[in-house]
C-alpha cells in the first residue's frame, strides 16, 4: 500500500482535504507497474464507487470530479475510482496503472480500447472502439454488462 | 537555469527538457523547452507542432486550418515566444488557448487543433474529425477569435 509522506495512503477518504487537489502518488504493483494515484474532490451528487470512470466537473480549474457523463470525451477524464468516495468527500483515484473499470450495458472485451459508454454515467465502452480511437484504456478481460473489468488504465485529464 | 518564462536568443536548457510548477488545486503544469523554428513568434495561446523532419524539439506554430496527430502537437505558448528564439511551452496542465474565428468553444468540449488562423483551435467535431487529434479541453467558454482556459495533455 503506497502512501505520502503525510500518511495519506490510497484508499485514505475524508470530508476534509488532506492534500492539494491534482495531487499525484506513485506506487508500485509488482510485475504491473507502477501505479499513478491522483487526489481529487467528488463534487458529485452520488458516490464514486469502484470501477466509477471520474471525469473533470463542468466549468472547473481544479481536480473536482464528476461520474463521467455519457459519451464524455477521452481528454475530459481524470482517472477511475477503486473505492468508494463518497459525495462531499476527497481521495485518490486510479489515473494510471492497472485496475479495475465497470462495464456499460453492451460489456466490456478483451484487447480492445475503451472510452466513455453512452448508456449510462461513469462506465466504460469497447463496442466499435476503433484501434484510431482517443482512449483511456485497455480491457485485459471480457466481461458482461455492469460487471468489473481489470484493465490497464491511462487517463490523460 | 531559465524559468518558465524566460525566453533568449541561445540555448539556456536541453531542447526537450521540462519543468514543472503547481497550481493550487489544479495539479502540476509541465512545460517543455523549445525553439521556435519558425518564422512566426509563438503568442499566448498558440499551439506549437514539431517541425517537419526534426528529431529536436524544433517547433513551429500551428498550421491554419489543418488538423495535426496529437503526437506532433508538443505544447501551448504561454507567452510570446519570437521566432528564432528559445523558451518554455506548457505540455500538460491548465492554460490558455487561442480559439480561431470561425466558431466558438463551450466549456467541456474538446479540442484540436485546425483552427481558421495559425496556432488556433477548434473543438473536436464527433464522425468528421479524427479523435486522435484532440489534446485538449476547454473549462470554460470561450468566443471565436478568443483566448481562455483550457486543460492540455499535448503528447508530442
Amino acid at each position: 500500500m503506497g502512501f505520502t509522506g503525510a500518511g495519506i495512503a490510497t484508499d485514505t477518504v475524508s470530508t476534509t482535504q488532506l492534500a492539494p487537489l491534482g495531487f499525484e502518488l506513485t506506487v508500485p504493483d509488482g510485475d504491473n507497474g507502477f501505479q499513478v494515484w491522483i487526489y481529487v474532490f467528488n463534487d458529485d451528487a452520488a458516490s464514486l464507487v469502484e470501477g466509477t470512470i471520474c471525469a473533470r466537473d463542468a466549468a472547473t480549474t481544479t481536480y473536482d470530479a464528476i461520474i463521467a457523463p455519457v459519451d464524455a470525451p477521452t481528454i475530459r477524464v481524470m482517472g477511475v475510482a477503486q473505492h468508494t468516495i463518497v459525495a462531499g468527500s476527497y481521495g485518490f483515484i486510479l489515473r494510471k496503472g492497472l485496475g479495475e473499470v465497470l462495464a456499460d450495458t453492451g460489456g466490456i472485451a478483451a484487447n480492445l480500447p475503451m472510452v466513455v459508454g453512452g448508456a449510462v454515467v461513469g462506465r466504460a465502452d469497447t463496442t466499435g472502439v476503433a484501434a484510431t480511437t482517443y482512449a483511456f484504456g485497455f480491457a485485459t478481460e471480457t466481461v458482461a454488462a455492469t460487471a468489473l473489468a481489470t484493465c490497464f488504465i491511462n487517463c490523460p485529464g | 537555469m531559465p524559468t518558465s518564462t524566460s525566453v533568449s536568443a541561445t540555448a539556456e536548457a536541453e531542447l526537450g527538457s521540462t519543468l514543472s510548477t503547481n497550481v493550487t488545486d489544479s495539479g502540476s503544469r509541465t512545460w517543455i523547452y523549445v525553439l521556435n523554428e519558425g518564422s512566426v513568434d509563438l503568442t499566448v495561446g498558440d499551439v506549437a507542432i514539431r517541425n517537419t523532419t526534426s528529431t529536436q524539439f524544433r517547433v513551429v506554430i500551428a498550421t491554419a486550418g489543418t488538423l495535426i496527430h496529437a503526437l506532433r502537437v508538443v505544447g501551448v505558448a504561454q507567452h510570446t515566444i519570437a521566432a528564432g528564439f528559445y523558451g518554455y511551452v506548457l505540455q500538460r496542465g491548465l492554460g490558455t488557448i487561442q480559439v480561431g474565428s470561425g466558431a466558438s468553444v463551450s466549456d467541456t468540449e474538446a479540442l484540436t487543433t485546425g483552427g481558421v488562423e495559425v496556432g488556433s483551435v477548434i473543438k473536436f467535431a464527433a464522425g468528421t474529425t479524427a479523435p486522435a487529434c484532440v489534446f485538449g479541453m476547454a473549462v470554460a467558454g470561450i468566443s471565436a477569435s478568443g483566448t481562455g482556459n483550457a486543460f492540455f495533455d499535448c503528447r508530442g
